[in-house]
């Protein structure tokens, strides 16, 4: 018997039930308006509920059942380290430009793999810094800061 | 005769050099994305379409296309060489077609699959060009009741056709409806949902979304496994044998026939298509032993079917303005940046962007002929990169795709959000492309609705006392009930499981 915790259908579903009450709770301030002239709350109030039904019976059959998939387990490198790269970007991209950028998140996303070698990925990260730079800011004219604005 | 007339105009347009290119172009990324296992059509279109905004709307829907029934053509050359779909709609390919390439019979799988692909696309496009204009005649007859009514059966049918739990795609699809809310509300100008962000008053930009759930997710997924396997070479004649032919040759047909019919319904498209197309070839054959260990019906059959579905499912998209999957979805929304709005006027009134695109279909499925045969060398080559030094190339085309979208650094961030999100929803063993269907049809859904009920002054029985919106909610009904009984859901699952 495995834990219900780590049953797919109850932790899927019981994430279906927290959008729906997410939406419900966000929503409070919105308008129903009457059904002739709807208002800006009443198509999301509904489809919360819906969200919260369809959960809730995920959750529930997932509870019942005498078996089902588990999660399998999490690897962490990966997850956290391609978050890391991708919001490096971010942080970048305006304050010092496309090439510290790219260059950024071809390295930390590389070292997300298992297998990364350091030298492939140094390289990568320069190659691909020149790539972008001549690719999409002189060949394809994407309004893209080189230098940051 | 008026169908000659359209036909000329429309190769008038895709004959323009410009248009050819970017046809090419389409075609040569769809192999490619399409050989490379870890990137699908959905990220590469997602990715692209920045590139596209400089282009005439035309040349953009062209190369778009391309590379959406380009993928069905290189998925099969991984999935026969090296066991590994190289898209989700050749999946089934893996069974016969890697048999036959450890039988020796590489040469032939390959050619079979695209020859296939060839003629279910040529037969499709036709299909487009006939049943098109017809259709877009009905669709100026629909109303707001109708529309929305037509919205609730394509959402349904994405439920049911797709593979996987029912109660799990509803949840997706109403979540995608809930996020396609965010932003300013139309009609009251009312912020739902931004959190006083900015950026967020427009809504959750639909390239974020889809990036975040097909390319950043997927890259997450795809760390997580081990090792690639090994690939097969290919030994043996590049050409199939007279009695391979004559094996799949009926085979072909029916796959072309399958393929062009389930990819009309809503929720239909390539990846029903190639599941169905093999269930059936297993049932006709007289030697259903022989499936699974390298039947060559069992290539061509599904390799015909994801083509012929692949571009059927445009007919719903450019008649009604209505996805069938989440493909079209982002091409839907593609359109809108360019100002185009996808519904039955697009034939009448946008003739050249209509028949330009359907000519452009064949003569890209000409090309992908040229591009998959004699260059299959090229493709087994680019198999051989590493997934170390593709993935964080991919990343970063997201994240510049994403951020020269609008020029906003906060949306990349938003995308590695949506990233976490998918990753989640797969792990939990959710599929998350019905959340894009959903993203975009959630307000057209809400306007249909909200107008629908403001004309008949707040009177719901509207949807049932009008004849297309009554039919429509009557087939969704039928569906929903269908799939609830234990004996159609037995089949259904069976069908998936082959």
């Amino acid at each position: 018997m495995v834990h219900i915790f780590r049953r797919q259908n109850v932790l899927g579903g019981l994430l279906l039930v927290a959008f729906g009450i997410l939406g419900l709770l966000l929503g409070t301030s919105l308008d129903m308006g009457t059904a002739h002239r709807m208002g800006p709350g009443f198509f999301p109030r509904v489809l919360s509920w819906l969200l919260i039904a369809i959960g809730g019976t995920l959750a529930a059959q997932g509870a019942m059942a005498s078996g089902g998939e588990t999660v399998t387990r999490i690897t962490w490198r990966p997850l956290v380290l391609v978050t890391i790269a991708v919001l490096a970007f971010q942080l970048l991209i305006d304050r010092v430009g496309l090439i510290a950028a790219t260059a950024a998140v071809v390295g930390v996303g590389a070292v997300a793999g298992r297998d990364a070698r350091p030298i492939e990925v140094a390289a990568l990260a320069a190659i691909m810094a020149a790539c972008t730079a001549v690719l999409f800011v002189y060949v394809l004219n994407l309004p893209l800061p080189l230098w940051g604005r | 005769m008026e169908l000659l007339g359209n036909l000329a105009l429309g190769f008038g347009v895709a004959f323009s050099p410009v248009n050819l290119l970017f046809c090419f172009i389409g075609a040569l990324l769809g192999t490619l994305i399409g050989v490379l296992p870890g990137i699908g059509p959905l990220g590469a279109i997602s990715m692209l379409l920045p590139i596209t905004f400089q282009f005439q709307p035309v040349t953009a829907l062209i190369m778009l296309a391309g590379i959406y029934y380009g993928a069905q053509y290189g998925g099969s050359t991984t999935s026969i060489l090296l066991n590994l779909p190289g898209e989700t709609s050749s999946i089934v390919t893996c069974l016969d077609g890697h048999q036959m390439a450890l039988n020796g019979r590489a040469g032939a799988a390959l050619a079979v699959a695209a020859l296939g692909s060839f003629f279910a696309g040529c037969v499709s496009t036709l299909l487009i060009a006939v049943a098109s204009p017809p259709l877009a005649r009905l669709g100026t007859l629909f109303r707001a009741p109708d529309y929305f009514s037509l919205m609730v059966l394509g959402l349904i049918g994405a439920v049911v056709l797709a593979h996987g739990s029912v109660v799990k795609a509803l949840g997706m699809i109403l979540l995608g409806l809930l996020l396609g809310l965010v932003g300013t509300d139309l009609t009251t100008g009312r912020q739902r949902y931004t959190f006083g962000i900015g950026e967020l008053s427009d809504g959750i930009g639909f390239v974020t979304l889809a990036m975040g759930l097909f390319g950043v997710a997927d890259i997450l997924v795809n760390l997580e496994r081990s090792a690639m396997p090994r690939l097969t070479a290919i030994v043996g004649r590049l050409w199939p044998t007279r009695e391979e032919l004559r094996r799949a040759a009926p085979a072909v047909m029916r796959g072309t026939v399958l393929g062009s019919l389930l990819g009309v319904l809503p929720g239909g498209g390539a990846i029903l298509s190639s599941f169905t197309a093999y269930a059936l070839e297993k049932k006709v054959s007289r030697h259903p032993e022989q499936f699974g260990k390298g039947a060559i019906e069992g290539v061509a059959g599904p390799e015909s079917a994801n083509n012929a579905g692949a571009q059927t499912s445009f007919i719903p998209m450019l008649t009604l303005g209505i996805p069938s999957n989440a493909l079209m979805a982002l091409l839907v929304g593609a359109m809108s940046i360019f100002g185009v709005v996808p519904g039955p006027r697009i034939v009448s009134e946008q003739p050249q962007l209509f028949w330009g695109l359907v000519a452009s279909m064949w003569i890209g499925n000409a090309m992908l002929l040229v591009i998959n045969l004699p260059l299959i060398g090229l493709w087994v080559q680019m198999l051989r990169i590493p997934y170390r030094l593709l993935h964080p190339i991919i990343l970063l085309l997201c994240c510049i795709g994403v951020y020269s979208l609008n020029g906003s650094a906060l949306e990349v961030g938003l995308m590695a959000l949506f990233g976490l999100l998918g990753y989640a929803f797969l792990k939990l063993g959710f599929e998350p492309a019905p959340m894009l269907l959903g993203f975009v049809l959630g307000p057209m859904m809400e306007e249909n609705l909200r107008r629908a009920l403001a004309v008949s002054r707040g009177d719901a029985s509207v949807f049932i006392t009008r004849p297309i919106s009554a039919t429509l909610l009557a087939i969704s009904a039928l569906l929903l009930i269908a799939v609830l009984l234990p004996k159609v859901s037995r089949v259904r699952q069976d069908a998936f499981q082959e």
